[in-house]
């Protein structure tokens, strides 16, 4: 009897015991991730949150592979695959559902929701101090505002917001006018202007300076006819900022040491590295690099060198390799036979050689390709794991920004001191420009920046907006492969709203149901 | 028989002693304990006689060396030979044969007679010696409604096991694995435990079964119960040592195409060009891209394969002795894989104890202990099978190996140096014990406690030396551990009541279950030698190396019981429930309570059918009630933020980003599910047949609902409780004794089971995409309203254009070639595209089963088993990449018998040219009937006389086996086996995303020989 007792009151207090700590037994314990209520309570937090924002834009839907590439470089006038690939862009098949630049609208939304959250949890934060507040905001505000101009750029009216909305409202939102966004961006650089610091160096080299909100601002101002305003940013960049232009053009985009490869000329850019795990290192090379499928011109045929027969591929590999080299990459971005050929540059432009390279080691090549944006070097930079930079913004451009928006502004006059600053270095001896017309100017500026600029993200756009798009498509020669002249509609000059996006949000076509034409 | 012989050898012992006649007594009682009153004791031979008292005593006189036979209804009669003691106590097993099965049960057993709800059982007979690691390869077609599908040949890997289809989108799919009492989770490694060691598998399957598990059991549970030395003869122990040795080679090899007609399809297709009228055209201007008279073959499978090879050993002793019972094993099993570089070797030790402290008090133990070390494949099949090239060396002429791909000249990995010198390992080891104490209160009521642990240690070497040809920058290493603890603490109160025609049992009990895990990774690159490998990171670029740790954590607490009530043994009425608690959910979601009921009627019973010499059984059963399922993710209600990193200036830094998007409001899945049951026997159970239906409804379905894009969030979906789906099926077992005499026994056993599963509803979606094949072919896979679970989708194909007048009328002029593909344009806008997909086929069968028969003739045996699947149907995703694929990878066979101008062009199968968007949409080209039958298992086995050899000294029993495993193969499927699929273990869409094959590590035939020895 008395361990029957004793068991019935084990039982009893046992169960009491479990009882009464249940609720507390089944709570989460979170142990190995940040909560956001715990977060940005000091300076380091608020810089872990914006390196996070830097790592987006190394997506291989935006800076990474050809993302941006895709509606920024391709389908216009310079450069096309080598082959039958990718042909939705480059024969402007663009429609709802193909090649409409979803995953490019994913990632640049991701930036905006994170820069957005971040925002908000800096502004005002008391546990941060004044300069990691400014630095912080500045580079959080510069990022915000070039995923605005990317959307904006690539479709017109999109979703906007700048403040925190919970989810159910921010999946919801519909397009917000153009010209709404752009105004609230122009004011978010200037102020990211006043924030942000002169330069960086060390390890800090990559991240967003006064003079990389200056320049993105006078792209809004460009894009937008603001002439005025434009040539004010341009000017405050050439006068006031530490860059310069390089004596030399190909200097500009040599980046075969992995550990120097930034230079005075670079305002901003991507920054990559071979070697590390996810999108750090880019494969955005290998479309400018050549296959050895394709290898040199007439491969499988026999040859004699220095006494060693075999086919010309095999030697040529093996004079390749002697320097550590190959050509291992997809062939995907080689430059149109119109613009690869040298007679169709002015004579003396030094910048063909920098650009182009149709020979190499003394074997003709099959394809032309762009000597600016290869890489052989099969040490530092292999196959998809390469370590180049993307130069995102130099100091060229804006000096034809600038020239651009004076010659607009006021005529060719003091337009000509900018555009031939850079044409100094392009020719030797000099070409400078004169004596034109502001409709020449205007005209000749149009090839001016296809030579100096070439494969570097700036084409198409120029072409949207001096409104040639369609135009220079249809006339200049494609390959026997492409025929992209015959496809190509006015509306091709804005993508459609994702396919996926409107089944996810309809609320997307109500502004404009013919969704930018495609409909 | 095991036990005859142990009383022959006892008998031969004794044969020396000298003959008087003793006054004998003793106790008989059955396999509890309880006494038995009535038993008939006879000394064998002679007339004379005795029966048991009430008590369970009798009384008899016999002279040593004599021998008692003990008989009684419903047990096994028992010979035991008497020497010179005078108490002989005598314990009596129940005759399963005669009587009734037990079966096991969450929280307790059951007679089969008395269950019900729907329960499979597979007893130990059906699993031993099958030349496998883990139980669930044995357990394919042994059990209706259990639909088990390898998923590759690699050792260690485990099966796909579906119980009554898939219920689950998100959630979790797979069973909940029950080891002696402990609930060791869905994700059970089966690698752990020593198949020769289990006894009987039972699975649940209805409702009344598994809503004793609450939130966990809605894919159905696996009870394993390993075996222990009750019902042994008292006295000696056992001694058993069973050895196999296993020979395999690869089954249905798949064919891949050679060096030349490699070169031969890529030149052709490389000289396609669109042509003067724009309609296809093969320019022989443009240059050869591979000079076609000087090519090389290398048949990469002849490398990478070897015979596989088995060896398993192992060693146990029962024994049963008043107050205690006991089963210890040991086994050893190693396996050399069928691809060089795959193996896996264990060790495993098991200790099952029962010990009777007192009447009222009993205690015992399971535990188990395995260490076993993976040896990971070193190469990917389906690459050998799809990407290296065939016109790629393996070693160059200076005797290095090859490193690049011929066409792109990118850095390739070369199969056969990884196989000699890459390291990827894994060792597991794990602890698994549970142990209870049982308590009787008073003559009805009783008490049990159980506390049991599960610990899981898991430590994955990798290391990839700077020799292997495509390291440039050295050598590279990385290790993972992972450490994780389960503990469960379960109180059960049992109540019992037999009056007169009324039986009772109520169960109640509490429960409280705690499991976590700890893990880290450490990883370093460019080590400029190979000299420590994975053993010394830090002699890797301190610049590379990265670390990272996690923690997991999730408890449960629950309450449970069930009522079962019976009358007169006719009419049987079950009410179980459990109120579960769960971590993972918000907090006022975490309880659910989970209620069935059941009822069968044992129609033999009634009287007018008690005295059938026909029928011998005869039940109705049905039963109806929700079960649960949580495979939720922890943590999935809080918002986070992730760490990340990016580059400045080529330095690494660690940054964060938003991370999940947390869920909100979320709670179980639940399946309401009912099921109606028919057992009958006849002829003595001669015929037996029992066949169940079900129809299963899940709802609020735990989805993964896409956020639109400007919603900016890092994963782009978040969870939420919406839609449902529901499963149909029927399931039928019939076991046969088609012949029996004295010398020979023939039985069949048959098992058919079908499953039907149909989404009904989505959230507002149409559909949801599931997988994608081509690599610019959109999904292929979907879920769709009103379709099974999951529906393949594509363009339908339509052949080859064969005319220019065909791509015209398509509107298709310079997008669609002569000879290329033609598909159906659904909307007619001359684009090929996700609209125009339809519902190409499902992967899952109409129906599926086994075919046993055992033909007994004397001591030789022998078993036969068949197993098949009717109706699902492949992706073959190589032949999808075959036609199109990536210039730098290998294409299938079935190219050979391409469109070619002027020679074959009636051929439907599209012609070699460039890699297109266009050509390689999702269709049902490549889709294959998957049905197959195959021969499975094929055991011969022959128990040797000891005393006719004269081996009865030594041996109480030996026997020898082969046995062959997939001897054959009827299948009309083209790459290699068609069992294929690529689940992914656990939830996530993964989970129900099957029946894609793109040739995976390939299954064996084995030919098994076996000795097993008794002492």
């Amino acid at each position: 009897m008395k361990t029957k007792l004793t068991s019935k009151f084990l039982i009893l207090l046992l169960s009491f015991l479990v009882l009464s700590s249940c609720d507390k037994f089944l709570e989460e314990d979170l142990r190995d991730e940040i909560t956001p209520d715990a977060f940005f309570t000091n300076d380091k937090e608020a810089e872990l949150a914006v390196n996070g924002v830097y790592r987006l834009y190394h997506n291989n839907n935006l800076y990474g592979q050809r993302g941006l590439d895709n509606y920024y470089t391709s389908g216009a006038d310079i450069q096309a695959a080598s082959r039958n690939v990718n042909n939705a862009i480059h024969n402007y098949l663009i429609q709802e559902g193909t090649a409409d630049g979803n995953g490019t609208w994913i990632q640049l939304y991701r930036v905006i929701n994170n820069t957005t959250e971040f925002i908000s949890n800096i502004e005002g934060n008391e546990n941060l101090s004044e300069d990691a507040i400014n630095q912080r905001l500045g580079e959080l505000l510069f990022l915000r505002a070039l995923a605005y101009y990317h959307l904006t750029n690539l479709w017109g009216d999109v979703p906007f917001y700048t403040e925190q909305l919970p989810v159910p409202e921010r999946s919801v939102l519909g397009r917000s006018p153009k010209a709404e966004i752009r105004s609230a961006m122009k004011a978010d650089l200037a102020r990211a202007f006043d924030l942000l610091p002169a330069s960086y160096s060390g390890s800090n080299l990559g991240r967003a300076s006064k003079w990389a909100a200056a320049t993105l601002k006078a792209k809004y101002h460009l894009f937008d006819e603001e002439w005025a305003l434009a040539k004010a940013e341009c000017d405050i960049v050439i006068d006031q900022s530490p860059h310069r232009l390089l004596d030399n053009y190909a200097d500009v985009f040599d980046q075969s040491d992995p550990s120097n490869q930034y230079n005075d000329e670079h305002i901003f850019v991507i920054d990559f590295e071979a070697d590390l795990v996810g999108e750090l290192s880019t494969t955005r090379t290998d479309d400018y690099n050549p296959r050895i499928r394709d290898e040199p011109a007439g491969r499988n045929n026999d040859t004699i060198v220095d006494g060693v027969s075999g086919s010309k591929v095999s030697i040529f590999q093996g004079l390749l390799r002697d320097r550590n080299e190959d050509m291992t990459g997809f062939g995907w971005s080689v430059p149109l036979p119109e613009f690869a050929l040298r007679e169709n540059w002015q004579e003396g432009d030094l910048r063909y050689d920098a650009t182009i390279v149709s020979e190499y080691l003394g074997w003709k090549l099959s394809f032309p390709y762009f000597r600016k944006n290869w890489n052989l070097d099969q040490e530092n930079s292999l196959r998809s794991n390469h370590p180049e930079n993307y130069i995102v913004f130099r100091l060229a451009d804006v000096y034809l920004m600038a020239a651009e928006a004076e010659n607009e502004l006021n005529g060719p006059g003091s337009a000509y001191a900018y555009v031939n600053r850079v044409r100094e270095r392009a020719f030797e001896p000099d070409q400078p420009w004169a004596g034109m017309s502001q409709d020449q100017f205007r005209e000749a500026m149009f090839d001016e920046r296809r030579f100096e600029l070439s494969a570097e993200g700036h084409r198409r756009m120029d072409l949207i907006r001096w409104g040639i798009l369609l135009e220079r498509v249809q006339s200049v020669q494609h390959r026997a492969w492409n025929n992209p002249g015959t496809n190509i509609q006015p509306y091709h000059v804005l993508l459609p709203i994702p396919q996926n996006q409107l089944e996810l949000n309809p609320n997307l076509l109500e502004s404009d149901p013919s969704n930018n034409g495609y409909r | 028989m095991n036990l005859k012989r142990i009383l022959l050898l006892l008998l031969f012992f004794s044969m020396v002693s000298l003959q008087a006649q003793q006054d004998l007594t003793g106790t008989i009682t059955d396999e509890s304990g309880q006494p038995l009153p009535g038993v008939n004791v006879l000394v064998k031979g002679t007339a004379t006689g005795a029966v048991a008292d009430f008590d369970g005593n009798y009384a008899i006189k016999a002279p040593e060396g004599a021998i008692l036979e003990f008989s009684y209804l419903g047990f096994v009669t028992k010979s035991v030979p008497v020497g010179t003691a005078t108490t002989i106590n005598v314990v009596l097993q129940e005759d399963v044969s005669q009587l009734d099965e037990v079966v096991v049960i969450g929280y307790g057993t059951s007679t089969k007679k008395d269950l019900v709800s729907s329960v499979a059982s597979v007893k130990s007979d059906v699993l031993e010696n099958q030349p496998v690691a883990r139980v669930d390869q044995a357990l394919q077609g042994r059990a209706t409604g259990v639909e088990v599908t390898s998923n590759n040949g690699t050792p260690g890997t485990g099966a796909t096991i579906r119980i009554r289809g898939n219920s689950s989108i998100n959630g979790n799919n797979d069973p909940l694995y029950v080891i002696d009492g402990f609930i060791a989770g869905t994700g059970f490694n089966l690698n752990t435990i020593n198949v020769n060691d289990i006894a009987s598998i039972e699975i649940l399957k209805d409702a009344t079964a598994l809503s004793i598990y609450g939130t966990r059991g809605a894919s159905g549970v696996i009870l394993i119960t390993t075996k222990n030395g009750k019902g042994m003869a008292p006295g000696k122990p056992v001694i058993a040592v069973n050895h196999y040795y296993s020979l395999q080679e690869t089954a249905n090899r798949i064919n891949i195409l050679d060096g030349q007609d490699f070169i031969d399809y890529k030149n052709e297709s490389y000289q396609f060009v669109p042509g003067p009228d724009g309609f296809g055209f093969t320019d022989t201007s443009l240059p050869l891209v591979f000079d076609p008279e000087n090519t090389t073959t290398t048949d990469w499978l002849d490398v990478v394969e070897q015979p596989g090879a088995i060896s398993n050993t192992d060693v146990s002793i029962t024994g049963n002795s008043e107050n205690a019972n006991y089963f210890i094993s040991g086994n050893y099993f190693n396996q050399k894989g069928l691809l060089r570089g795959s193996g896996l070797e264990r060790v495993n030790f098991r200790t099952n104890l029962d010990i009777r402290v007192s009447d009222r008090f009993k205690t015992g133990i399971r535990a188990n202990m395995t260490h076993y070390k993976i040896e990971n494949n070193k190469v990917n099949y389906g690459n050998i099978v799809s990407s290296v090239l065939p016109i790629r060396p393996v070693y160059l002429e200076d005797g290095s190996f090859s490193f690049e791909n011929p066409i792109s000249a990118g850095l390739e990995r070369n199969p056969e140096a990884d196989i000699q010198h890459r390291v990827d390992h894994d060792l597991v080891t794990q602890l698994i014990t549970n142990a209870y104490v049982d308590y009787k209160i008073t003559k009805n009521l009783s008490f049990k406690s159980t506390f049991g642990a599960q610990l899981n240690y898991v430590k994955q070497n990798n290391y990839l030396p700077g020799i292997l040809p495509e390291r440039v920058t050295g050598g590279y290493g990385r290790i993972n551990t992972n450490f994780t603890k389960s503990i469960l603490n379960e109180n059960t109160l049992n109540y019992d009541l037999d009056l007169d025609d009324h039986s009772l049992k109520v169960l109640g009990g509490f429960t409280w279950q705690k499991d976590n895990n700890e893990s880290t990774f450490a990883e370093a690159d460019n080590f400029p030698n190979d000299v420590v490998s994975f053993n010394n990171l830090a002699l890797g670029d301190s610049e590379t190396a990265t670390v990272g740790s996690g923690y997991g954590q999730r408890t449960l607490t629950s309450f449970l019981g069930r009522i079962n009530y019976g009358y007169k043994s006719k009419y049987l009425l079950t009410l179980v429930g459990r109120y579960d608690g769960s971590s993972v959910f918000e907090t006022g979601n975490k309880y659910a309570f989970f209620p069935s009921i059941g009822a069968a009627w044992n129609v033999d019973e009634e009287a007018f059918m008690v005295d059938s010499d026909v029928i011998n059984r005869f039940k109705i059963r049905g039963s109806y009630g929700i079960v649960g399922e949580q495979g939720v993710a922890a943590y999935n209600s809080i918002a986070t933020y992730a760490n990340t990193a990016t580059v400045f200036n080529g330095s690494l830094v660690n940054g964060v980003l938003v991370g999940q998007v947390p869920s909100s409001g979320l709670t179980w899945e639940t399946t309401k599910q009912l099921d109606l049951g028919l057992e009958l026997g006849f002829l003595n159970n001669r015929i037996s047949f029992e066949a169940d239906y079900y129809k299963k409804t899940t709802e609020d379905l735990l989805l993964a609902v896409a956020l639109s894009g400007q919603v900016g969030a890092n994963s782009t979906t978040q969870l939420q409780n919406l839609g449902s789906v529901q499963n149909k099926g029927f399931e039928l077992g019939l076991n046969t004794i088609n012949v029996q005499n004295d010398n020979f026994t023939w039985e069949s056993n048959l098992s058919i089971s079908s499953n039907n599963s149909e989404i009904l509803e989505l959230d507002d979606q149409e559909f949801i995409s599931l997988q994608s094949t081509g690599n610019q072919g959109g999904n292929s896979a979907r879920l769709i309203v009103g379709e099974a679970l999951p529906t393949f989708v594509g363009a339908r194909y339509l052949g080859t254009y064969k005319t220019a007048e065909e791509i015209i009328s398509d509107g298709r002029e310079g997008r669609s070639f002569i000879g290329g593909p033609r598909y159906e344009d659904v909307n007619g806008d001359t684009n090929i595209n996700d609209e125009d997909f339809q519902v190409l086929g499902s992967p899952i069968p109409d129906f599926y089963g086994g075919f046993r028969n055992t033909f007994t003739y004397k001591n030789l045996s022998l078993d036969v088993f068949f197993h098949g699947s009717y109706g699902a149907e492949i992706w073959n995703v190589r032949t999808q990449t075959a036609y199109y694929g990536r210039g730098e990878q290998n294409v299938d066979p079935i190219v050979l018998q391409r469109w070619i101008a002027g020679v074959n062009e009636t051929s439907d199968i599209p012609r070699a040219g460039p890699s297109n968007s266009l050509f390689n949409v999702n269709s049902d080209l490549n889709i294959e009937d998957g049905s197959y039958l195959r021969l499975k298992t094929m055991t011969l086995n022959y128990d040797i006389p000891m005393e006719a050899k004269g081996l009865g000294n030594v041996f109480s029993a030996m026997n020898v086996y082969v046995t062959g495993t997939n001897l054959l193969l009827f299948s009309d499927f083209t790459l290699g086996d068609p069992e294929v699929n690529n689940f992914t273990a656990g939830s996530g869409l993964g989970s129900v995303s099957q029946g894609f094959a793109s040739g995976q590590y390939p299954y064996a035939k084995t030919i098994t020989v076996g000795v097993k020895v008794e002492f």
